[in-house]
């Protein structure tokens, strides 16, 4: 009897720990900067950019970047649904920085340019021929259209928005997707 | 022998009422992000709706229901959840419809930008206060991300055993009832938070909604067709960077909306015509309306929901006036509070 209950108490304790080693399993598959999303979703473009001499680079930890970058001509955040984060809108002269902040850390979760000050890495920027992105970031982007091309690389997206075959807008973008 | 299998099967049982125990203690209890306590509370008042709210925070942050009914006499429920996705508004619909049928259903339109599963804690706000039954299922089916599973669900212990060293007093105060959080599925925000940055949304990879979206939508048309329910399209006013409704988006509906004789009320460019003002109707700075902004909503709403949809004025019905005077001094309880 006392073997039987044992062996219970054993086997449900197992059954436990097997959920969380799952769990610790696909947290690890998290962390790994989003560039396991497949081969499909590869992408050559660089998902940074430099302003005023500071790298801002997507998934980055928000604090260096932010006190590197000085004071932003003003801030707006919003709070995520259900109370599971918040993101912070910074406001620069030539960019917006977005943060997302989980409660625990506060990471680059966004960067958008406002005029061609700034330019890629690559060296397009607002302005630019769509045939120059094209060029320049990779002529197999993840999305095209006539208004707009994307290029992503696990959750990090670079978007180009396009109007009369120009660059009317870049913005580089984390979004996650688990399925 | 039988001695032995009466011990054994006793035993069993303990471990289980132990087991069981231990998992209402490590269940979240939503106390401070309200929103996880939503769709739970729903058995209490089922049944005896005209009008039934599905979608995500744009329904239970701007609908009011003890209002729509003081002003208009229209007995409603909202049945909201944070980032409530298509596939869940269709079976947190699809079950409602065992305990009610109204006469409209109202679908808000934000969560079609979503076509595929998003993030568990999400799904865990929305798919653990269901009740269990095939939309249950059918709903934790259409959700889990990669990392979540099936079990989880079933035995919630094996997915929060970990809480059991981060236990707070609420998790024993409310094991074993629950914190009642809505009025009738809204969750009311007193607080003002003027919006200042009228600022475009940000860019998103591609426009298109998600045939996945589609797909959960026409479902959901389908069990209002069949049930003789009118389906409604909305969207709230709110409309801030972080919460942008794209003009792309809103062109997909409207077609959608035209091609199934839907009716669809964007209610963005009418914020004004209903007397809405950023700088005191929003908690939080023009993402969500506050108590204020959802009540002049709510009025503007129940005209047209009265006028062209034919909901009728039930305020002389007795007993349910009296259910709802109840429910209506809850909220101006808190309201005035």
């Amino acid at each position: 009897m006392k073997k039987f209950l044992a062996l219970l108490l054993c086997l449900m304790m197992a059954f436990c720990l097997v959920a969380c080693e799952n769990k610790k399993n696909n947290n690890n598959n998290d962390d790994d900067d989003g560039e396991g999303g497949g081969a499909s979703k590869k992408s050559s473009v660089s998902f940074y950019v430099n302003y005023n001499s500071v790298k801002i680079e997507l998934g980055a930890d928000a604090k260096a970047v932010l006190s590197a970058l000085g004071t932003p001509k003003r801030t707006d955040d919003q709070g995520e649904c259900g109370g599971l984060g918040r993101v912070t809108k910074y406001v620069y002269a030539s960019l917006e920085l977005f943060t997302l902040n989980n409660g625990k850390t506060e990471t680059v979760d966004g960067i958008k340019l406002l005029d061609d000050a700034v330019k890629c890495p690559e060296g397009v920027g607002i302005g630019s021929a769509s045939a120059d992105v094209l060029k320049a970031c990779g002529s197999n982007p993840t999305n095209k259209s006539d208004t707009g091309i994307t290029y992503t690389s696990g959750s990090k997206n670079l978007i180009f928005s396009l109007r009369d075959g120009a660059v009317s807008g870049i913005e580089y973008k984390v979004i996650s997707t688990k399925k | 022998m039988k001695k032995r299998i009466i011990i054994s099967v006793a035993a069993l049982l303990v471990i289980c009422v132990l087991l069981s125990l231990l998992q209402m203690l490590v269940m979240p209890k939503y106390t401070d992000n309200k929103e996880g306590a939503l769709v739970s509370e729903y058995y209490d008042e089922a049944g005896d709706h005209d009008l039934i709210f599905v979608g995500d925070c744009e329904v239970y942050e701007s609908f009011v229901p003890a209002y729509l009914w003081e002003k208009y006499g229209i007995s409603s429920y909202v049945r909201g959840s944070a980032q409530q996705l298509v596939w869940q508004s269709y079976y947190l619909l699809e079950e409602t419809l065992r305990y009610e049928t109204p006469k409209a259903v109202v679908f808000n339109v934000m969560a079609l930008k979503y076509g595929e599963p998003q993030r568990e804690a999400y799904n865990r706000m929305t798919l653990d206060g269901m009740r269990w039954s095939t939309s249950k299922v059918g709903a934790i089916r259409a959700s889990m991300t990669e990392e979540e599973s099936f079990v989880e669900y079933v035995f919630p212990l094996l997915r929060f055993h970990s809480r059991i060293t981060e236990l707070t007093p609420d998790d024993f105060r409310y094991a074993f009832r629950d914190n009642k959080v809505s009025h009738s599925g809204y969750l009311m925000q007193t607080g003002v938070k003027p919006q200042t940055d009228f600022s475009e949304g940000r860019a998103e990879v591609d426009y298109t909604i998600d045939e996945n979206a589609w797909k959960y939508l026409d479902m959901m048309r389908e069990l209002c067709d069949d049930k003789g329910i009118e389906l409604i399209l909305v969207k709230a006013p709110t409309n801030s960077w972080m919460y942008w409704w794209h003009d792309e988006w809103e062109a997909q509906v409207d077609s959608y909306a035209e091609r199934h004789g839907l009716s669809y009320y964007n209610f963005i460019p009418l914020a004004d015509e209903m007397g809405i003002d950023w700088s005191t109707d929003t908690y939080d700075a023009g993402a969500h309306l506050n108590v204020y902004g959802a009540e002049k909503l709510t009025e503007y709403f129940g005209q047209i929901l009265t006028e062209k949809h034919g909901l009728a004025d039930r305020s002389a019905e007795a007993e349910l006036a009296k259910s709802w005077d109840a429910r209506l001094e809850k909220y101006y309880e808190e309201r005035n509070k």
